[in-house]
């Protein structure tokens, strides 16, 4: 029997299948969560213990910002992070992980203020995922 | 005609059309998702300002304050001076430089109140049940219980003067039962320490004249505040100065909490920062 399209064998197989993939969609495909959000989820555990071991303060005091690049020690292979204490006048002092080098693409940028020393400073932490050296 | 192909065809397309419409709302759940799964991811970002703003007011009002939660005792432990230094200035240029330059640095809207720490008195409450306050303004410093309820176990006092002391007078309610005190004092002329216990509901005092006439002033136990309001506390303390500084340190060990009870000490300072669709505002707490 013939259709304008297909013949009626081949619509059974076609709505089978089409059924089947319906249900494969359905049951197996599940949103990716995006690499931002592991991210932004490092960035904020990262804030939180800095400010619980009063890293901010203490690399201020000391001047070399050894306390923050003790904590960029313990962050993921995988991840670079970047602090900038930006006081309210005068240059700001930059707390770099000295294995990352340049930007990613990608880049976040999470604020938080710290009053230190009479002075009224903005933290600036930047993050992204380290980029991959070309080989040879 | 042969209308079953044409039938079945139809509904082939059909379902074709069913299944391409299954897969937009796929995407469009998965789109909704992403977008609510960013707005919670926003929180945390703004439960961390509230961290730091507790942590900068801790700096900027200069009264050191730790809480330790035993298994069998909690402890409020405070750092202070007498007279306390007037940090007001230094408090409304903070307000002013988040409200503004930091807001404009996070793209977030923050308004913070602070005009209760900016009359002239510092003022915390710990655990909703006391009250610690430093009168800038007069020299005095108090921490006072809700209730008898709330009567501390134990004081440990370290006072510390620059003074010479010309006269040195002490009335101590000691007995039996009562709030167990370690008072250590220090001037140029020395320390002197007391220990023993003493009765929450009666007054014992300590008097001290310095050379140059200035005094210090302390009472333990029971406290009246005169005033409109006048009020009666027992197993409190007051400390105040005439021309004269101390350094305090005071570690009060009190009752178990009530489960009920919020492990934290709250400042008097309303915090509303939002940011995209969240937003948080309560009070600043901080545990130290």
């Amino acid at each position: 029997m013939k259709a304008f399209v297909f013949t009626f064998d081949a619509i059974f197989a076609l709505l089978f299948f089409t059924l089947l993939l319906a249900l494969l969609v359905v049951s197996i495909a599940q949103p990716e969560i995006p690499r931002s959000s592991y991210l932004r989820q490092l960035s904020h555990d990262f804030l939180a213990v800095a400010q619980q071991e009063n890293a901010f303060v203490n690399s201020l005091q000391q001047g070399d910002g050894s306390p923050l690049r003790d904590l960029f020690r313990r962050l993921p292979p995988a991840v670079c992070m970047q602090v900038h204490l930006i006081p309210p006048v005068g240059n700001q002092t930059v707390i770099a992980d000295p294995s990352c080098t340049g930007y990613a693409q990608e880049l976040q940028a999470t604020w938080l203020p710290l009053y230190y020393n009479n002075s009224n400073y903005r933290i600036r932490l930047e993050s992204w995922y380290r980029t991959e050296v070309a080989a040879g | 005609m042969n209308y079953k192909g044409f039938i079945a065809s139809l509904i082939a397309v059909v379902l074709g059309l069913l299944l391409v419409l299954q897969v937009a709302a796929f995407r469009t759940w998965e789109t909704k998702l992403e977008r609510s799964s960013n707005d919670r991811e926003i929180l945390p970002g703004i439960a961390l300002l509230f961290q730091a703003v507790g942590g900068d007011l801790h700096r900027l009002t200069n009264t050191t304050i730790r809480l330790h939660d035993g298994n069998e005792s909690v402890r409020i432990f405070i750092r202070d001076a007498v007279p306390k230094s007037n940090y007001t200035p230094a408090l409304l240029r903070y307000q002013d430089f988040l409200q503004t330059t930091f807001a404009n640095s996070s793209h977030g809207r923050v308004a913070l109140n602070v005009s209760n720490l900016t009359q002239g008195t510092f003022e915390i409450s710990v655990f909703n049940r006391y009250r610690y306050l430093n009168n800038y303004e007069n020299s005095t410093l108090l921490f006072l219980p809700s209730t008898e309820e709330t009567v501390p176990v134990a004081y440990e006092i370290n006072i510390t003067t620059p003074g010479t002391r010309a006269l040195l007078e002490e009335d101590f309610e000691w007995d039996d039962d009562g709030m167990v005190l370690t008072l250590r004092y220090t001037d140029s002329n020395g320390t002197v320490v007391w220990s023993g216990t003493i009765e929450e509901d009666e007054e014992s005092t300590l008097d001290v004249t310095y050379a140059d006439n200035s005094t210090l002033q302390l009472v333990l136990g029971e406290v009246e505040l005169e005033g409109p309001g006048e009020e009666e506390y027992e197993g409190a303390l007051y400390l105040a100065t005439i021309n004269a500084s101390a350094t305090v340190d005071i570690a009060i060990t009190v009752p178990l909490l009530a489960p009920e009870e919020p492990f934290h000490y709250l400042y008097p300072v309303f915090l509303n920062y939002s940011i995209g669709n969240s937003s948080k505002a309560t009070y600043v707490t901080r545990v130290g």
